[in-house]
């Protein structure tokens, strides 16, 4: 079927100059645009990802390590403190951590670095023994750091990293 | 008359190919910001698990070899801050150079890492 003969279609220019220059403004910017914020977002997040998983890492082995539950609700949030100065940002700031008393299995103690920036630090740690740091006991510690979003074009504001790591409390230590 | 034949005898054949040749410019530096966006980010990558790597190995053995992979321009700082209940946090920060696939960027591109380690 022509189209060009059409009694509908006949008012319309079926001409085929233009301007590659506007064509490729008009559509092919629109399709690379968002590549491009695709990759930089992407590639954030994989960072954020690495980042959070070190840092829980280290903040589990930071609290197995501590004499008392209490010392190692202050290990962890020094060092996720010291992590966020050490990326020229603010960390420090809001609520620390409330250190938990002797737990019943599977109790979880919370903490939370609330701040304005993204840099805000969210950790649960779980316990699978009666006592917490007793020699032996496994120590599970769940982190998670909000995602900054691309101001004005994403719309999802609660993404966050997340990362678990587990330790054993050193089973020749000294019982807290 | 077939459509490919119409095609290569029409005298307008070769209109708006050199306009067309022209869009290759913005595809190519596009493509060069992607490359170097890839390259930067594989580079930051490499970079921190090398950091992550040294850093780790010096709190446990208390190594001062440093391992880190090769790249140019590197600047490495690192202090500790001492624990409650014993032990020190050693923080370690790395800024390196990564390699510049365009002369868009006018300024030499680098990427920061920091890497952290427990040392009892």
């Amino acid at each position: 079927m022509d189209f060009r003969n059409h009694p509908l279609t006949a008012e319309f220019s079926f001409g085929e100059r233009g301007s590659a220059i506007s064509e490729f403004v008009l559509i092919a910017t629109p399709l690379f645009l968002p590549a491009l914020l695709f990759f930089n977002a992407m590639n954030n997040t994989a960072k954020e990802e690495m980042n959070t998983s070190m840092l829980a890492r280290q903040a589990v082995r930071a609290f197995v390590t501590a004499p008392d539950l209490m010392t190692g609700h202050q290990r962890v949030k020094i060092i996720l403190d010291q992590y966020a100065k050490l990326e020229g940002t603010r960390g420090v700031g809001g609520t620390a951590g409330t250190a938990g008393s002797g737990s019943l299995g599977d109790l979880e103690n919370s903490g939370s670095l609330t701040s304005p920036t993204r840099y805000e630090f969210t950790y649960n740690i779980k316990c699978y023994a009666e006592k917490c740091l007793e020699p032996g006991s496994l120590v599970e510690l769940e982190l998670y750091r909000k995602i900054e979003p691309i101001d004005k074009i994403e719309s999802s504001k609660d993404r966050k990293a997340s990362a678990v790591a587990r330790s054993y409390v050193d089973k020749w230590r000294d019982t807290p | 008359m077939p459509v490919t034949e119409r095609f290569f005898k029409s005298k307008d054949s070769e209109r708006g190919s050199i306009e067309a040749g022209l869009t290759l410019i913005p595809t190519t530096a596009f493509f060069l910001l992607v490359l170097q966006i890839v390259i930067s980010g594989g580079f930051q990558i490499a970079e921190r698990v090398s950091l992550q790597n040294v850093v780790t190995r010096g709190a446990l053995g208390d190594s001062q070899s440093a391992e880190l992979f090769a790249a140019k321009n590197r600047v490495v700082s690192s202090e500790s801050v001492s624990l409650p209940g014993g032990g020190e946090l050693i923080l370690a920060s790395s800024e390196v150079s990564t390699p510049r696939v365009t002369n868009f960027l006018t300024g030499d591109p680098r990427m920061k890492v920091e890497a952290i380690a427990i040392r009892e």
